[in-house]
């Protein structure tokens, strides 16, 4: 026995078939213990509290995607699912504002979408514009490039959807709106090439009408003056010009380019005589026929477009700087001095008050 | 709503050409459609209709117009555009690129609209929008609404990109452009200004713009729009710069096509596969097919006549650049210091492909070859044993024969012999021995034949011999090769050749005619004109100018002792026969060369000079003789073997060689020094050099060469020697591939596997034997079934019973036999 023992260690061990030997050189990590007790729960991934699904349970971003899609049903409930996750968490808007603009406008110009679709679009492009102007100033180029698409598509139901957006950016935007030359140069062209729309003349005159109204704010008139003289022998200025005087309602950085494409071209309805001449130009056929529909729902309308149109020209302070002003605007109103040359239009003393206010000379 | 209707309408139709009226007169009735109905959604239609009467028109255009204007606003600040939109705008930018011409001031933006969107966001574009945007300015530089050159420069920028298919679009673009400015138009100022934008971007940083402008010019000047020396020396520059596809570019440019190189020649098979479809161009072959009846040989025949065709224009093509290389080495500026900046390139120890290598070899060989430039290291270079000869100048190296042939085209006239004479030293040593397989023997002594038929100087008379020695090398093609390399020294300097094989003198190497070099560095000046002999001294009428021609040889060719000679010769024609036996030709002149080794060791080299020469006489004696029989009236052929057997006769053969070329030559300087002579005397000489030429070759034809007839083999060699000359003369005059790699017999056989292979590929596209699948309409139907199927009054006439008017007999025994049968007999009784 004892020399069993002692031959321990020097022992060879029998190998069965089918047996594996235990390796030496590893830790066992097996426990052995009556139960586990968990400290704290598993905690949830951070990301996944703050996503919100649609009720069929896609991602903003799978929508985003899908919106792009072939397909007009899949298309559809996109949008359908677009909205219920941005109604449910309107703070998502703002955050990602830089995938939903591209994705959303794109849909306006299309042509394949009936008018269920465009209802929904249009509800959901309403929840867009709910974003405060700040933080959708970045965005809002790209905005209006994919609506003034739209508006100069050939076909008449997209041109219509787009006038409908616009309007709404018009009310909701109407500063941003101010300052991009496209918006004005695009809308006064297609009020100037008449071109058809599904919509009523009504809705049309409420359109211009807030078309106008974004350039009649005072905000927009608001000049900054300065009176500096300066003293020829000594080559001195009497005081500093301060070119960026701080502005109190306006955001510090507020930089509004106001030409994007060709240099000289006018931007607004105050940079230059030029430009309204040519609004009213547009626009004078436009109210000269509705004028002779002498319809009685429109009447208050084209009073509101005809006093509008009126303070512009009282506002333009520059007038001056065209010798022949007077004779062009006189020509540009020509559509409607022929309008009250019908007796028809007499009887409806309003417009017709406007409309002389309208002729009076403007200088 | 429905005022302004009619005011749309009242604008529409006060200048409109009527049938737009009619279009626009459409809708009021329908109500709903608007005139936009038809236009909107047919952009080509439209395009049509503007293009018939664009004035009218304007409306729907700038519809579009200032669509794809907002358009190109949205690109600015989104070029990625939705897939789905992609399609739209490319309708609309085809449309607009064909209409926009016929409004001038529309046409001026658009284009200045594209330019800039492609200018600030080429990378961002959809490829295909990229892509309708260039093709769509094309036409706007056409017309000029755009600058060539501002476009040309967007087209170079817009190469940076990676985008394959624009490139080519762009290159082609350029390509077809200078077409017409160069060819129809033929407005140089612009293309002057075009090429030298090109030079300019030659050395832009960018490679890939350097790339795009040379090959651009490389294509111009194939094309001959810039085919001029300052082009040529641009796209020289091109082979030293730092990227190897330039560099290859560049020096493929001026070494021409590989077929070329290997000595192809391709037109000649092709000229007769074409036939009778020579003529036709592909769209005339493949109308002539869409109306024909469609059988099965008239499609195989429209295959073959595609193939033809397409053979040819490669061929045509081929020919062209062929031409052209030749001419873009000729026009180098300064080819030596050109030369020898390649060739510090290739001694550069930067690591390269082998075929870049390969390339620069090969362009510095034809340099040095056609500018008989000196870079005399080039020929060390090679063979220079510490560095590259082990390399480059063994058996087993790489594309051997290609350098082999490289080295031939580098030798010229003007390179010092003793430096050839290195070069073909390692040559013969490394490649001609008989350790050596018998392909690299032939190569070997292919490539020293070309050599030396370049710098004949080089030659040594020992290395010479020992060379020689294997024209009886057991190897057909090995033996054939030495044979070639002996033929041609007996041409260029017989006095190098063993005796045995120096042959015959011919005529023109008596006067030293087609000599340029008299020895190394000295040229041959020429008196006179050669051939100029065969005119009269003073200017005559022609008939008597020939009459005087042919009195000249005659009196020249008064010879009685032509038939003593005849009776010595056959007696030791005899000893040559008794000597050896002769079964076949070649073992025979095995045989014969050994026999005459041996007895040049056993006597002395002026006997055995005697000796051979008088054999040599007297078998010509006899040929003459047989000639003379045959035809008398040709005295034009005797003359010059007549003038070679006075040569050999005499023991001071320099006076008399002398003596004989003396008529002849004294009335060519005559003549040639007398007056100026006409075009047409020209062409008389000329004449006159052909039928003399054909005449030694006729009378070297019949010559035997040793105790032997000739073979098949000396003609083909003499053929090929006279071919070879002809081909120095005309062309750069460099060797090709092909006369390094001649072999007369064919390498070996090919195995079973290449057979079957061979054999397989020709049975491809070819149908099955057997039954051939049928699938007309009426397959697999019986005619009773395809009955069913017709109109009932054709087969009115066959119903069965009906169209059989059986006789009255018939029908009483038909009768007669059922009535039989049924009564239990037997039928057929």
């Amino acid at each position: 026995k004892k020399k069993e023992k002692k031959n321990a260690a020097f022992k060879k061990t029998k190998l069965k078939v089918g047996k594996i030997l235990k390796k030496t050189n590893t830790t066992d990590s097996t426990i052995e213990s009556r139960k586990v007790v968990l400290i704290t729960q598993l905690e949830e991934q951070s990301g996944s509290s703050t996503a919100v699904y649609s009720y069929r349970g896609l991602s903003l971003e799978n929508l985003c995607s899908q919106l792009g899609h072939y397909s007009k049903n899949v298309r559809k409930n996109a949008i359908v699912g677009a909205k219920q996750i941005l109604t449910s968490a309107p703070n998502l808007i703002e955050a990602h504002l830089r995938t939903i603009i591209p994705a959303f406008a794109r849909l306006i110009s299309l042509t394949d979408t009936d008018a269920a679709t465009h209802s929904q679009l249009k509800s959901l492009l309403e929840l867009v514009c709910t974003v405060p102007p700040m933080s959708m100033s970045p965005h809002f180029p790209l905005f209006v490039a994919h609506i003034l698409r739209g508006l100069t598509h050939s076909h008449d139901s997209v041109r219509s959807f787009a006038l409908t957006v616009i309007h709404l950016l018009l009310d909701t935007y109407p500063s941003l709106c101010r300052d991009s030359t496209d918006i004005f140069q695009t809308i006064v062209h297609f009020l100037a090439a008449n071109r058809k729309t599904n919509h009523s003349t009504r809705v049309l005159l409420d359109f211009v009408a807030s078309f106008l109204r974004i350039y009649d704010e005072d905000a927009a008139v608001a000049s900054h003056c300065v009176e500096v003289r300066l003293r020829a022998e000594e080559g001195v200025l009497s005081h500093a010009i301060d070119l960026c005087p701080p502005s109190l309602n306006l955001d510090p950085f507020h930089f509004p380019v106001l030409t994007t494409s060709s240099a000289g071209a006018s931007s607004s309805l105050f940079t230059s005589p030029e430009t309204l001449l040519n609004l009213v130009q547009a626009l004078s056929p436009l109210v000269a026929r509705v004028a002779l529909e002498n319809d009685r729902n429109l009447g208050e309308h084209i009073v509101r477009v005809l006093a509008l149109m009126r303070r512009g020209v009282d506002r333009q302070p520059n007038k001056f700087m065209l010798a022949d002003f007077e004779e062009r605007y006189v020509k540009a109103c020509d559509p409607i001095v022929k309008a009250t040359k019908v007796h028809s239009l007499k009887e409806n003393k309003k417009v017709f008050a406007a409309i002389s206010e309208l002729l009076s000379s403007p200088v | 709503s429905c005022c302004r209707n009619n005011n749309l309408h009242y604008r529409i139709t006060k200048h409109r050409h009527p049938f737009k009226m009619s279009v626009a007169a459409l809708p009021q009735a329908s109500g709903k459609i608007n005139k936009f109905a038809m236009t909107e959604r047919h952009l080509g239609f439209l395009q049509e209709m503007v293009r018939k009467h664009p004035e009218s028109y304007k409306e729907e255009f700038l519809e579009q117009y200032e669509h794809f204007m907002q358009t190109i606003k949205l690109l600015h600040l989104q070029p990625v555009q939705h897939r789905m939109d992609v399609q739209p705008l490319l309708d609309s930018v085809t449309f607009l690129s064909g209409v926009v011409v016929f409004y001038a001031a529309e046409a001026k933006a658009f284009g200045d609209q594209m330019l800039t969107v492609l200018r600030e966001q080429s990378t961002g574009l959809d490829p295909h929008v990229r892509m309708a945007f260039c093709k769509a300015l094309i036409p706007l530089r056409n017309k000029n609404y755009i600058e060539p050159l501002t476009l040309l420069e967007l087209f170079f920028e817009l190469v940076k990109l990676e985008d394959k298919h624009l490139r080519k679009f762009i290159l082609s673009s350029i390509s077809s452009h200078l077409k017409v400015i160069c060819v129809q138009k033929k407005n140089l100022k612009l293309a002057g200004k075009i090429q030298n934008f090109c030079y300019a971007k030659l050395k832009d940083s960018r490679s890939i713009v350097v790339r795009c402008a040379q090959l651009i010019l490389i294509d111009a000047f194939r094309k001959k729009y810039f085919r001029d020396t300052k082009t040529a020396n641009a796209i020289s520059e091109g082979c030293f710069h730092k990227i190897p596809k330039i560099q290859v570019a560049a020096m493929k440019f001026f070494i021409g096509s590989k077929a070329d190189e290997d000595g192809e020649e391709e037109l000649s098979d092709d000229e007769e596969g074409g036939g009778e479809e020579e003529g036709k161009t592909l769209k005339e072959v493949m109308n002539a097919f869409r109306y024909a009846k469609k059988t099965k040989k008239r499609e195989k025949d429209l295959e073959k006549a595609k193939k033809a065709i397409s053979k040819k224009k490669k061929a045509k093509k081929e020919s062209r650049s062929k031409e052209c290389n030749l001419l873009a080495v000729q026009s180098m500026y300064d080819p030596q210091e050109f030369g020898d900046r390649l060739f510090k390139m290739l001694e550069s120890t930067k690591v390269e492909k082998f075929e870049v290598r390969l390339f620069r070899l090969a362009l510095l060989a034809r340099i040095i070859g056609i500018h008989r430039l000196q870079t005399l290291q080039f020929y060390s270079w090679s063979t220079f044993p510490r560095r590259y000869v082990q390399r480059y100048l063994q058996p087993k190296q790489r594309d051997v024969t290609r350098i082999l042939l490289y080295a031939a085209q580098a030798c010229h006239e003007l390179v010092p012999p003793d430096t050839v004479e290195n070069l073909v030293r390692c040559i013969a040593y490394n490649f001609v021995t008989d350790r050596n397989s018998p392909e690299a023997i032939t190569v070997g002594i292919n490539a020293i034949r070309e050599i030396l038929n370049n710098c004949p100087f080089a030659a040594t008379e020992e290395l010479l011999r020992d060379l020689a020695e294997y024209k009886t090398y057991k190897n057909k093609n090995v033996s054939m090769a030495a044979r070639a390399l002996i033929t041609l020294f007996r041409q260029v300097n017989p006095k190098l050749l063993h005796k045995r094989d120096r042959g015959r003198l011919t005529a023109e190497q008596t006067e030293g005619e087609d000599r340029e070099y008299l020895d190394f560095g000295v040229p041959a000046v020429r008196e006179f004109v050669p051939g100029a002999e065969c005119l009269p001294e003073e200017r005559e009428e022609n008939g008597e100018m020939e009459i005087d021609e042919e009195e000249v040889e005659k009196s020249d060719d008064e010879d009685g002792w032509v038939n003593v000679h005849h009776g010595a010769d056959v007696s030791e024609d005899e000893e040559g026969e008794g000597e050896e036996d002769e079964d076949e030709d070649d073992e025979d002149e095995e045989g014969e060369w050994e026999t005459d080794d041996e007895e040049g060791a056993e006597e002395e080299e002026d006997d055995d000079d005697e000796e051979e020469d008088g054999e040599d006489e007297e078998e010509s004696g006899e040929e003459e003789e047989e000639e003379e029989d045959e035809e008398g009236e040709k005295k034009v052929e005797s003359k010059a073997p007549t003038q070679s057997k006075k040569l050999k006769r005499r023991v001071t053969k320099a006076e008399m060689k002398a003596e004989i070329a003396h008529v002849p030559k004294e009335k060519a300087v005559k003549v040639s020094e007398g007056r100026i002579l006409t075009q047409e005397e020209f062409k008389k000489i000329n004449q006159f050099q052909i039928k003399k030429a054909l005449v030694s070759q006729k009378k070297i034809a019949r010559e035997i060469v040793g105790t032997r007839k000739r073979t098949n083999d000396d003609d083909k060699l003499d053929e090929e020697y006279e071919e070879k000359r002809q081909r120095r003369v005309e062309g750069d005059g460099l060797p090709r591939l092909r006369d390094i790699e001649h072999f007369h017999k064919k390498m070996r056989r090919a195995t079973k596997e290449e057979r079957m292979e061979s054999i397989m590929e020709g049975r491809e596209g070819r149908e099955d034997y057997g039954k051939r699948k049928k699938n007309g309409p009426h397959v697999g139907k019986t005619n009773r079934e395809n009955a069913k199927k017709k109109v009932f009054s054709m087969v009115k006439n066959k119903i069965r019973g009906k169209n059989r008017q059986r006789s009255f007999r018939d029908q009483q025994t038909s009768l007669k036999n059922y009535l039989l049968r049924q009564a239990g007999h037997k039928p057929g009784n």
